[in-house]
């Protein structure tokens, strides 16, 4: 991972969002946000996100079908995706794996600080 | 030429003339019929004459003109050149001058001349001509045998099929036969033609040209003294024809290849031969008798499609009804088509004048080799049939008769499309065989079905029988009717309730489905706003919003603690919701049992030391090993561990270990809590029970953790066990199965 990446943040809920851009850019400047899968592949293609936290329950297109599109085993390899849910169906978790996601992170648990860490530990 | 010749040297020139070894004879120019004046020997050898007897005399009367020409019209060609010598003074060759002579024994012979006339010339001026007389009728001879067997051999290859080629490589041109020219379909055949390499490999059948052109290439390349290659090309009626191809190629002394050149056998007849041959004999292996003819009649399209034809349909003759039984084509998806066709037109009408009904009622097999758009036209009914007519492309069809007993009933139609090839007589021979061995096949399932039929006789039979015996029993049964009846109310009243117990069922299980359902989607709903509330509360925690206040900071705790029981809660429900499911999968590899309670231990120290409490492990000895699940045991194991400390009061000690019983490996947590009644111990692994004692409410729980750590264990195989006495505490036990595999169940 390079050393200053760009993050991206695929996340539908607005207060969720805003909060994770807010602890993010406590200490990374190249933060983007985006509300659904379909704005996340625009969104990804103009900045070349080095990591994504990739929500599963969105509207319009979901992280699954993000993930299917993005292709980032096939297209991405250089990407690290997390994928950042409160959905935690072990077949939906089990698929994300396959189609290329990284890590799972339950939202619930995740504060300020452990986003951070995660982001540190990648860079 | 003059008898006195003045001469100043010692030769006899008039001796030397009479002697030389080529052919003279010397013509007088004074004289208008050109009187012989002089012949030496050989030409009187060759003229088959006495010099005697030839001198003296007019041309013509010594070597009489027998040609047509000066026959019915008195021009003579030897007159005419010897004239133009005389006018122009310059030789005049004729060739083939032929002459009827008679030989010595007086048998006329026809002789071949080549003559050259020269001028000899006296004061500028010509006073005689002298002939150079060259016999060829050896030659004209040999020449005319060259001719006639040249003739010979085209001939011969005329009607042998062979075709010859020579390809010129540096320019491209192959010089193509009139036969190779009809096999190839380039030309009608009736002249040589001279075209591209590429103009010939379009001809060749597009399933053979790829290797067609790697063959000629190696053969270039490797120079393998012998080409030979077989394959199919369309002729000029647009049948596919097999070619047996061999050749060589030239090289010039560089070892550049400068010709390619060799011939075509037409190997159509064995090819097909050796088709038909393979076609019958799997046709033979394909019918056993057992099977139903409908079976076998498939199974006989399905060697006729796509080795014969690129359709066929076969159709039976029932009550005097044409049935189509079969219809079959290699793509189907056409078949499909066909078979909706069918239903949309109808049965086939019988009196039909052509196909298949006519076929039925001659007997005679239908053969047309090509079909032509006029034939169409006749055969459509209306406009809208004439257009699927032509998109169905027609090429060539045979319709052969299903004989029994010399009795028509059905028919078999072979139908050329796509493939291009118009059926020969080899063909024709093919569909009756074909046809034939069908026929039996419908033969042998009708003598199944008359067996059949016998038996469906007898049985009709047996069943007049027992209504004879029921008509008897019947006055018995009119009194046992009442019983039935009131039997039969019962009855009713039993499933009637039975059906009622299945709908409540029914009824309760997709409630179950719907209540799970609800509670994992409602979950999901409630956790993200809780969520949304622990990282702004995080944020301010953790002084990402400045500082705070030491009473701001322990109320802010409190609320994040709220939050988190509630995140809790939810996940709590979640779990359970997924296991009851059955969603729940195992991911299970070889795991240190004691490495992982020794994880989840070291995790738990803080939380027991706030409660002033101490947690033991005694590492064992044994090598801890067993095959489970390591996220979803150690959550167990966290539960078991945080639930002994919890229901203890200040001050005890929680102690856990791990012992070895067969093959399975027994984790033991034991507290000196306060206990379970005995009553309660059965309600401890309840969905949402909490047993209530003075430690519960301090307690955060949802009464769902030991549920969910039970269900876990049971999908591992596995026994989760608890002992307990009130205010003395309790000892819970985790039995699992070494290797993943129930000892006990």
């Amino acid at each position: 991972m390079k050393n200053k990446p760009t993050i991206l943040i695929v996340e539908d809920d607005i207060a969720l969002n805003e909060a994770y851009m807010t602890i993010l850019k406590t200490t990374y400047s190249n933060v983007v946000t985006a509300f659904n899968g379909e704005e996340a592949l625009q969104v990804a293609e103009q900045h070349n996100p080095g990591i994504i936290f990739l929500d599963l329950r969105m509207p319009v297109l979901d992280g699954i079908g993000f993930l299917e599109k993005y292709q980032p085993k096939e297209k991405h390899p250089d990407v690290c995706i997390i994928v950042f849910s409160n959905y935690d169906m072990q077949t939906e978790v089990d698929k994300a794996y396959e189609l290329g996601a990284e890590r799972y992170v339950l939202k619930a648990l995740a504060t300020p600080s452990s986003l951070l860490k995660i982001v540190n530990d990648l860079s | 030429m003059p008898k006195s010749h003045p001469h100043s040297s010692a030769i006899d020139f008039e001796e030397l003339f009479r002697s030389l070894g080529t052919a003279y004879i010397v013509f007088d120019v004074n004289d208008p019929t050109f009187t012989i004046i002089e012949e030496n020997q050989a030409h009187a050898e060759i003229a088959m004459v006495e010099r005697k007897d030839v001198i003296g005399k007019p041309v013509l009367e010594a070597f009489p003109d027998t040609s047509e020409e000066y026959v019915t019209k008195g021009k003579s060609r030897l007159l005419e050149s010897i004239r133009k010598v005389i006018a122009t003074g310059k030789p005049d060759t004729m060739q083939n001058l032929s002459y009827d002579l008679k030989d010595k024994k007086g048998v006329m012979t026809t002789k071949f001349w080549e003559v050259t006339h020269y001028p000899v010339f006296e004061n500028g001026k010509v006073k005689a001509v002298c002939q150079q007389t060259k016999d060829i009728t050896d030659a004209v001879a040999t020449r005319r045998q060259l001719t006639v067997a040249q003739d010979q051999l085209e001939q011969a290859l005329a009607y042998s099929e062979v075709g010859t080629w020579m390809w010129n490589l540096d320019q491209d041109i192959v010089i193509a036969d009139k036969n190779l020219v009809k096999l190839f379909g380039i030309g009608d055949g009736s002249i040589q033609m001279e075209v591209p390499l590429s103009k010939l490999l379009k001809s060749i059948h597009a399933d053979d040209a790829v290797r067609v052109k790697n063959a000629i290439t190696r053969a270039i390349e490797d120079k393998t003294p012998l080409y030979e290659s077989e394959y199919r090309t369309h002729d000029i009626n647009g049948n596919i024809r097999w070619l047996l191809a061999r050749g060589h190629v030239e090289y010039d002394t560089t070892g550049v290849a400068t010709r390619f050149l060799g011939l075509v056998v037409d190997i159509t007849e064995r090819k097909m031969t050796e088709n038909n041959l393979h076609i019958l004999a799997k046709a033979n292996t394909q019918f056993p008798a057992s099977l139903g003819y409908r079976q076998v009649l498939d199974s006989i399209a399905s060697i006729i499609v796509p080795n014969v034809a690129d359709w066929c349909s076969i159709e039976l003759l029932e009550d005097n009804k044409i049935e189509q039984v079969v219809i079959a084509h290699k793509d189907p998806q056409k078949v499909k088509w066909a078979k909706e066709l069918r239903e949309k037109q109808g049965d086939i009408d019988l009196d039909a004048p052509n196909g298949s009904a006519l076929v039925i009622r001659t007997g005679e097999i239908e053969h047309i080799p090509v079909i032509t758009d006029e034939m169409l036209v006749a055969a459509a009914k209306n406009k809208k049939e004439l257009k699927l007519l032509r998109d169905i492309g027609f090429n060539s069809i045979i319709i052969a008769p299903l004989k029994i007993d010399g009795k028509t009933i059905g028919a078999i139609s072979f139908v050329s499309t796509d493939s291009h090839h118009h059926y020969d007589e080899n063909d024709v021979e093919i569909a009756q065989a074909l046809a034939n061995r069908a026929a039996l096949a419908v033969y042998n399932a009708n003598l199944f079905q008359g067996a059949n039929s016998e038996i469906n006789e007898r049985k009709k039979l047996q069943a007049q029988l027992v209504k004879l015996n029921a008509a008897l029993e019947g006055r018995v049964q009119e009194r046992t009717f009442e019983l039935e009846k009131t039997n039969q109310g019962l009855q009713a009243e039993i499933e009637r309730r039975h059906k009622l117990e299945r709908q409540r069922v029914k009824h309760y299980i997709d409630l179950n489905k719907a209540k799970d359902e609800f509670i994992s989607l409602s979950s999901h709903q409630l956790r993200t706003p809780a969520t949304g509330v622990k990282q702004y509360l995080g944020m301010v925690l953790e002084g990402m919003a400045g500082e705070v206040s030491e009473q701001q900071r322990t109320f802010l705790e409190k609320a994040y603690e709220s939050n988190e029981r509630q995140l809790t809660i939810v996940s709590d429900l979640l779990k359970v919701a997924q296991v009851d499911a059955g969603k729940v999968r195992l991911r299970q590899e070889m795991v240190d049992i004691a490495a992982l309670v020794g994880d989840v231990i070291k995790e738990q120290q803080a939380t027991y030391a706030m409660r002033k409490q101490k947690v033991t492990f005694i590492k064992p000895s044994i090598d801890a090993k067993a095959f489970v699940d390591p996220d979803k045991m150690r959550m167990v194991f966290e539960n078991m561990i945080d639930n002994a400390g919890k229901y203890s009061d200040p001050g005890r000690t929680v102690k856990v270990a791990i012992s070895e019983e067969d093959d399975n490996l027994v984790v033991t947590i034991k507290d000196n809590g306060v206990g379970i009644a005995p009553d309660d111990l059965n309600k401890l692994f309840e969905k949402f029970n909490r047993i209530h004692n003075h430690l519960s409410n301090y307690v955060g729980g949802t009464g769902l953790g030991l549920y969910w750590a039970k269900k876990v264990v049971d999908l591992h195989g596995g026994i989760i066990k608890v002992a307990s006495v009130i205010d003395e505490g309790s000892t819970f036990s985790v039995c699992l199965p070494k290797n993943g595999v129930s000892s006990e169940k």
